[in-house]
Parts: C-alpha cells; structure tokens; sequence
C-alpha cells in the first residue's frame, strides 16, 4: 500500500534546522503507537513505511528581515520617511512599549505575521520558497509511490495562512506546471489547520498574475472541499478553546460541509502551551481525528485503547477552565470579526505569544 | 468497543446487511450509497495481511498479481505506448477467473469502463510524442485514478476514512470497495471520540486485491507524464525561489521604507522583482580628492542615495543601479557634496565580493569652488546587518 505522505508546514519564529520537524514527527508517532497494529512497530518502522514527512519551511525570509531590522528598531520608529502607513504605525507602537517582554515577543514572534500581513514583497518571497519546497515533495512522492498521491497537510498557526495562500498560487500557476496542479489532476488528500489563521492574515494584494483576489479569500477560495475544482479532497479545522491566536477573525465557514470538519479541544495543563502543535497532538480528538485522515482508516483505535488513552490524557491535562489569558479574550468579546490594522495585529500577536512564551 | 478479532459470523453480517439496506434506503439514493446495500464479506482482522486497504504495507499484494500486473522496466512516454500497456491491464482483467460475485463483476466492469475512457483519451492524442499531462486533463483527469479519504457522507450523515474510494468525482459513481460502519463513542465525559465499527469488504479480498493491483498498475503507467511535468515544474519553481533569495537576501540592500516601497508595486510571486527603488539610502563610504589622486588621502564620508533605482539581471543574479547622491565628509575642509552613484554587485559572489558603489560628487570648497571627488562605499547595511560569519569564514585559510 502507498504510504502517506505528510506535509508540515510550521507557524511562527526562527525555526531551528529540522528539529521542529523533527518534533511534529515525534509528537504524531508517538501517538500511533498507543493503537494497534502501530503499537507492535518502531518509530524507525513507521517512518519508512507508513508515514513518511516532508517539512516545508520559510523562516528564513523572515529571519533576513529580522536581523536587519531589530538592530534599528528605535531608529526606524522615530523615523518619520514611512510616512503614515501602516507598518510605521506597527514599529512606532512597538518601539514605545513599556513592556520589554512585549518588545522581544514582538522581534521573536509577532514580526514574521507581521511581515507576512503587511509587507507584499516578503509574502511574495515565502510563497515562492513555499511552493518551491511542496512541488519537490511532491516529486519525492510520485516517484516512491510509484505514482500514488497520498498527500496530506498539517499546517500551524502562521503555517495556516502561508500553506493557504500557496496552494492557491500553485494551482492557478498554470504556464508553470502545465496542468500537474490542476484538481482534475492533483488533488490534496487532506488539509488538516491547527490555530488557523487565514482569515486573520487573509492577502489583501494579489501576488499571482491573473488570480483574483477574492480566490484568496479563505471562505470561498478552491481550499474548499467538496467540489470537482477543490484542491484538497478534505479540510479539517482545529483549535483550543484557550489558544489566543485563534480568537481574532475565528475560521467558522458557514458553507464547507462535504469533507469538513471543525474540532474545539479543551483540556489543558500549562496554559502556556495551549498554541504548542505537540500539546494539540497529545489530545486524541485531534491526533484520532488527524492519523485516521492519513492513514485513510476510521477503524484506528478500538473503543478500548481510545477510553484507556482518553483518560490518561485527562489525567495529564486536567483543566478546562476559560481564566487564562481574560484580557486577550476580552479585545475580541464583542465580536471575533472587528476590523484589525497591521499595528493593531502586531500589538495583540506581540500580547498573545508574550502570554505563550516559549509555546510558539 | 473491543477490537474485533476473528472471522465475524455470517448471522452477524446478515444483520448488519440489512441494517445497511435500510440505512441506503432512507439516504439520498446516490450511487455510493447503492454500493453500500447488500451482501458485504467479511474481514479476518486477527491477519492484517487479508486486509487490503487497512494499515500499511504491500502484504496484500500476492506474487500472481505482481506477475500478472508487472509493470514496465521503462514507463512508456507516448501515447501509443500508454494505450498499450493500459490494454494490457483490460486484458488481464477481463481474463481473471477472481471476479465471481455480482459485485465483483460490475466492480471489475467499472474499471474496464474507466480503461475505455482513458484509452478513447489517448487515441486523441498523437501516438508517438510524450503524453503531456495538460493535454490530458480535460480528456481524462488523472485524479480520478487515485483514492480517495472520504466516504460515502450521504450514507450515514457522516464522512467515513478510506482509501478505498475511487473515481469519486465520476458521474457513474464511485466504486466503494470496503469501509467501516456503525460508529459509537468512547472516551470520557467532555472528550469524546468516534469508534468506527467492524470493517466490511463489499468484494472479496481476492476481487479487491485485484481490483487494487489492476489500479495501481494503471496509476503507476499514467504518473510517467504527471512525474514528467511535476519534475519540469520544480526546476522552474527552484530558478524562481533562487531569484527571490538573490534578490531579497544578496541583492542590494533595502531599508524598512524602501521595502516597503518596493511593494508597492505590482508583484508576483512566480518572478522576482527586476527593478528596485532607492530611496533615502544612507552608507557609508571613502572619499578622494579626484585632483589629488597622488596623495592618496581618502576622507570617510556619509552618502545618502537620495532617489535612485537598481536593474536586475536574469535570475536576480547581478544588478546595476544609479542613484542621485548626496555626501557630508567627516573632514571640516568641505561641505555639502553631491552627484551620482553608480552601483554594482553579483549576489552569487556576494560573501567574496561585496557590492559596491562608486561615486562621483562634487563638494564645495573652502574658497567656495566645487572640488570633485571620488566615492567608494560597499553596501553598508547588508555588511553591518548580515552575519558576518560567512565573510569572515571565507577570509579564513583552507
């Protein structure tokens, strides 16, 4: 049988060199061995032959950007040649605030999102690593699945709206791949979302001659799934109730029925890693709801090793609770769909991976 | 729910059967869930090797159906080609005496009738060029060749996983050789899970594993010219991220407001901007007094490239740009200077070879004369803001 093959794409901050991939491996494995026949295998085992992982990664855009602009970050506040725009208003707010664990959130964390919403050209160059990156993936896949397209998607937080928008600049490259990304040809087994945020960071430029706009709109763009022109089979959506980066612009699509499902997780233990894709994982709803998908078995788990599973995870994630992080919920208490400026979206990221620091 | 283990009995498959014909009854009538009523076989699940479409692994496969539905040492690239190695796989099915049941048979049928439409596609085309995997599309599209993840929603109200669903998108219907029915919850209070029940085979595991060598004999044929443009595409697509990463990280500098600027513009992701404003561009440089080149007395100077633009070369991979340059030295002897800049730089010999500007300025004197001057500067910004561990590496003895 073909395996799987699973795209990962992360979300925000300098990543290091395939260890973050690494951990998704380790996280998603792991929790395949608590089910048999998977619980008999290795590690080694179930890479090779049932799962196989392929990491898409842009930071380093970001991190050009980064390294050149932290170090003038008061110089570029005060100054005043951008004018009145809205990236100014963003380093202008950040280069003033009081709180230095707030300024160092938004260097480490907050700036890829910012850049990625605010400046076109950096957006642009992500998408062309992006793409670059899953059309030789998927050129691996072909060529060792004997042709087999078993691709599956997990994408994370920032990872959501970057692997949104390529896909769509992919498909609609048509004088590049001559047809190979057209649905009729090629289509995504499963886009599975974690902490999505596209609607939050939703394209307001296009960046691909001849696309519309409005096919980057997260609700209405071919990543919807169930039709003949979808581009991925399935999209699964999937949040804690506690993870900040969700709140704003929240992913509820009124209209994905054929092949969607959204999946609310709850439980907790440290507050701080609600946002973690490994602490997601951990949460058999999700890891279920994910290996099923990509082993394209809803038999994995028997009644027994979910319960015996269910309550071990329970017992290490205990709380339920909404407390954590009230100030945050309470900017977007009135409504998720408020209208954010890039300085207002720097200033809530900046707050939110403060609050999460060192669960990005 | 426990895992089923053993063969589950007739009587309970008789039940269930029926539970099934009722469920297909009261749903939408759409052909998956006709493929769902009936005589269903069951799975031996305490031997995961019968199971054709569950786990991993290739155990299903016997060696009469490697023999049978080997494929080509070299994949054909023509038309011609394809057709023939595609009848050679109707051939070996309609030959098959593992197609007994009812369902087996029209299973069977179906791909045949799908083999048609392929080999009536590829007559359209010219026989003895390589298929290309655009011309194919709208005569037949190649995903419908591969399984599918979802199942039969209009059956049970819900999305049931398989790999087992093909040619979903066909208006015939899709084929659905076996899934998993009668879902339960388990878990606890607050964190509950769907169970799926006892795995159903609407085939025989013979029918099925045929039906899966057959298909997979076909896909691997027909990915010869998606792999084809798939591989073409990547080349393309590594040119055009190289372009970016010249561009952006090894091309001349730009400062957060000249980024900016340069996005203003019309941008596409697939090509890497060739032209670059300038904009309000400080650096820092080396000015000579162009009279007295003998003495060679250089002055350090700040240069701020006032309004300018840099052109790219193919590939992003050199650039030359002019700007409108204005100058304060550091030496009390002269005052405002300006004039133009020419600058230069290859982003591939970048860690050995610095951009740099050359400058002709013009600086008023203490007698109240325009002295001329020459400027040198590397590209100030990149060199303080980039590692310089590359540089220095590169300084370094083998």
């Amino acid at each position: 049988m073909p395996r799987a093959y699973v795209f990962f794409i992360h979300g925000v901050g300098e990543q290091a060199a395939d260890s973050w991939s690494r951990g998704w491996q380790d996280a998603l494995i792991a929790a395949l061995r608590q089910y048999a026949p998977y619980d008999r295998q290795t590690p080694e085992q179930i890479g090779k032959d049932v799962l196989r992982f392929v990491p898409i990664s842009y930071d380093r855009v970001f991190e050009g950007y980064r390294k050149r602009w932290v170090d003038f970050a008061g110089a570029l506040a005060d100054s005043e040649v951008l004018g009145d725009g809205p990236l100014q208003d963003a380093l202008t707010w950040i280069a003033h605030d009081q709180d230095a664990s707030v300024r160092q959130a938004f260097w480490t964390h907050a700036l890829d999102a910012v850049l990625w919403a605010g400046l076109p050209q950096a957006r642009a160059a992500v998408i062309a690593s992006v793409i670059d990156q899953i059309v030789a993936g998927v050129k691996q896949m072909l060529a060792e699945n004997a042709g087999a397209d078993r691709a599956h998607w997990l994408a994370h937080s920032l990872g959501t709206s970057v692997l949104h928008d390529a896909l769509i600049c992919l498909r609609f490259a048509q004088d590049l791949h001559g047809g190979a990304f057209d649905p009729a040809n090629f289509k995504w087994q499963s886009v599975s979302m974690v902490a999505n945020t596209s609607r939050l960071l939703r394209a307001w430029k296009p960046l691909s001659q001849g696309v519309p706009l409005e096919q980057f709109h997260p609700y209405r763009s071919l990543l919807r799934p169930g039709s003949a022109e979808s581009l991925t089979r399935s999209y699964h959506n999937i949040h804690h109730r506690l993870d900040p980066i969700t709140w704003p612009k929240q992913f509820l699509p009124a209209g994905f029925t054929t092949g969607y499902s959204d999946d609310e997780t709850q439980h907790f233990e440290d507050p701080t890693r609600v946002h973690d894709l490994a602490h997601y994982v951990e949460n058999p709803l999700v890891h279920l709801r994910l290996l099923r998908t990509f082993l394209g078995d809803d038999r994995l788990g028997s009644a027994a090793e979910v319960d015996a599973v269910a309550k071990a995870f329970v017992r290490r994630f205990p709380l339920t609770g909404s407390k954590p992080f009230a100030e945050l919920r309470d900017l977007f208490d009135d409504s998720s769909d408020k209208p954010l400026t890039l300085a207002d979206l720097a200033k809530f990221l900046s707050r939110a991976f403060k609050a999460l620091r060192g669960a990005a | 729910m426990s895992r089923v283990h053993g063969r589950v009995s007739l009587t309970a498959f008789v039940v269930f059967g029926s539970w099934l014909a009722a469920l297909a009854a009261r749903a939408d009538g759409g052909p998956l869930c006709a493929a769902v009523s009936g005589e269903t076989v069951s799975v031996d699940e305490a031997d995961p090797r019968l199971d054709v479409y569950a786990g991993s692994g290739d155990q299903w496969l016997t060696m009469d159906l490697r023999e049978r539905y080997a494929r080509p040492s070299e994949p054909p690239q023509s038309a011609a080609g394809l057709r023939f190695q595609a009848q050679r796989i109707a051939h070996t099915l309609e030959e098959s005496g593992v197609f007994q049941s009812k369902r087996g048979k029209a299973l069977r049928q179906r791909l045949l009738d799908e083999l048609a439409l392929l080999d009536a596609a590829l007559a359209e085309l010219a026989a003895d060029k390589p298929v290309a995997v655009g011309a194919l599309k709208n005569r037949y599209p190649l995903a419908r060749l591969d399984g599918s993840s979802r199942f039969a929603e209009s059956c049970a109200g819900t999305a049931y996983t398989t790999n087992s669903l093909y040619f979903q998108d066909a208006p015939a219907g899709a084929q659905v050789v076996l899934g998993a029915f009668g879902e339960s919850r388990a878990g606890v209070p607050g964190l509950s899970i769907p169970v799926a029940g006892p795995r159903l085979h609407f085939v025989s595991i013979a029918e099925a594993s045929e039906f899966r060598a057959a298909l997979e004999a076909l896909r691997a044929l027909t990915s010869e010219p998606h792999l084809r443009a798939v591989a073409r595409t990547s080349l393309r697509l590594t040119q055009i991220s190289r372009s970016w990463s010249n561009y952006l990280e090894h091309g001349f500098s730009q400062y957060p407001w000249e980024a900016w600027l340069n996005s203003a513009g019309t941008l596409r992701w697939d090509e890497a901007p060739a032209t670059q404003w300038i904009v309000l561009h400080p650096e820092l440089a080396v000015v000579v007094d162009a009279r007295r080149f003998k003495q060679a007395s250089v002055t350090p100077a700040l240069l701020v490239h006032v309004l300018g633009f840099a052109l790219y070369g193919e590939t992003r991979s050199w650039f030359v740009g002019l700007s409108a340059t204005g100058a304060v030295t550091t030496s009390s002897r002269w005052g405002m200077g300006g004039g133009g800049t020419l600058h230069f730089g290859h982003t591939q010999l970048y860690s050995r070879l610095p951009h740099l500007s050359l400058s002709v300025l013009l600086f008023a004197t203490e007698q109240g004369k325009l002295g001329p001057f020459i400027g040198v500067s590397a590209d100030f910004w990149r060199l303080v803001s980039d590692s310089s561990e590359s540089l220095f590496r590169s300084s370094l003895p083998p």
